[in-house]
């Protein structure tokens, strides 16, 4: 099921050379890596925060960061690792400045923007969707990080323990603890499973 | 007919959670030559800042408070010193005075007798 996603191949992961180059301080280098990594970085972030504005500020302190520190990447680790590090360190250091003022706006603006389907299936949709990631939330920080790394990313749980700094095990059990809680408080939407997203 | 437990669930995060593209103006900020701090934090401090400056203020304010303190106990201290010293030699010197006259007096006793 985790598997199944052709479009996580289609970013290469980044070459020694092309870190190399940005450790000279090359722009264009810079240029591709951010590029390479701007989406995942965005994502996590989004999903973390569940804001937008507070997605872009984390994504942003996360490539200032890369930017700053990318002299000191060694190569122990993959790069990738090593950026996911950042990013979950940023998101962990950033607290949320807010609720959205108006979350049930969001939903019927998305709704009515929607072209093809009927409002009414796109409302049901985006109802699920604004749930999902609200439910996801609410999540203590250590267990959303782990549910987002595993489904924004689909990482392994070796990948994610290596990323969290802590053996698999503990990746194990917070992702069973996050189900128990995700389960419970999306009971509701069971049958509403179907469909693939646009 | 439902999903069987757990799969519902990870068919449905793994659709709501997924990976979305990044808006065009993050590379406008990561690029900004200028201020690097995030947009919600541009126009005033950061809050790690100003802990970390109060933190500092009060620290420095302690120790002068306590260098005063401890200037002034030591000051009075020596002070008192002093007085007592100078009480005790007095003192010594009255009790000389008196322990003197009671020898005196009893040399003077025994000589008579």
């Amino acid at each position: 099921m985790l598997l199944d996603a052709p479009e996580r191949e289609l970013v290469q992961p980044v070459d020694r050379e092309l870190i190399q180059a940005c450790q000279r301080g090359d722009h264009d280098a810079f240029a591709l890596l951010f590029e390479a990594y701007r989406d995942r970085v965005y994502s996590i972030a989004l999903r973390f925060s569940g804001d937008a504005s507070v997605a872009l500020d984390i994504a942003q302190d996360t490539f200032l960061k890369l930017l700053s520190k990318i002299g000191e990447f060694r190569g122990e680790a993959s790069f990738e690792s090593w950026l996911y590090r950042l990013v979950v360190n940023s998101c962990l250091d950033h607290r949320r400045v807010g609720r959205r003022w108006s979350p049930l706006l969001d939903v019927w603006l998305t709704a009515l923007r929607a072209s093809g389907e009927s409002v009414l299936q796109r409302l049901l949709r985006t109802e699920v969707a604004e749930s999902v990631q609200q439910v996801v939330r609410k999540l203590p920080p250590e267990l959303r990080m782990v549910v987002i790394l595993r489904y924004t990313e689909e990482l392994s749980y070796d990948h994610i323990a290596e990323i969290l700094g802590c053996p698999s095990g503990t990746v194990a059990s917070r992702l069973n603890r996050a189900h128990k809680l995700l389960e419970r408080r999306l009971s509701g939407f069971r049958n509403h499973g179907g469909g693939n997203r646009a | 007919m439902p999903k069987p437990t757990g799969i519902w669930l990870e068919s449905m995060l793994t659709r709501e959670l997924c990976r979305v593209p990044a808006p065009a103006q993050l590379w406008d900020r990561v690029q900004l030559p200028g201020d690097p701090r995030p947009n919600s934090q541009r126009g005033k401090a950061p809050r790690g800042a100003i802990s970390i400056c109060l933190a500092w203020a009060s620290t420095a304010a302690l120790l002068v408070v306590s260098a005063v303190g401890l200037h002034a106990y030591l000051k009075n201290e020596v002070a008192l010193a002093a007085v007592r010293s100078a009480g005790v030699v007095h003192l010594q010197a009255a009790c000389h005075l008196c322990h003197s006259g009671d020898e005196l007096q009893a040399v003077g006793q025994r000589g008579v007798y």
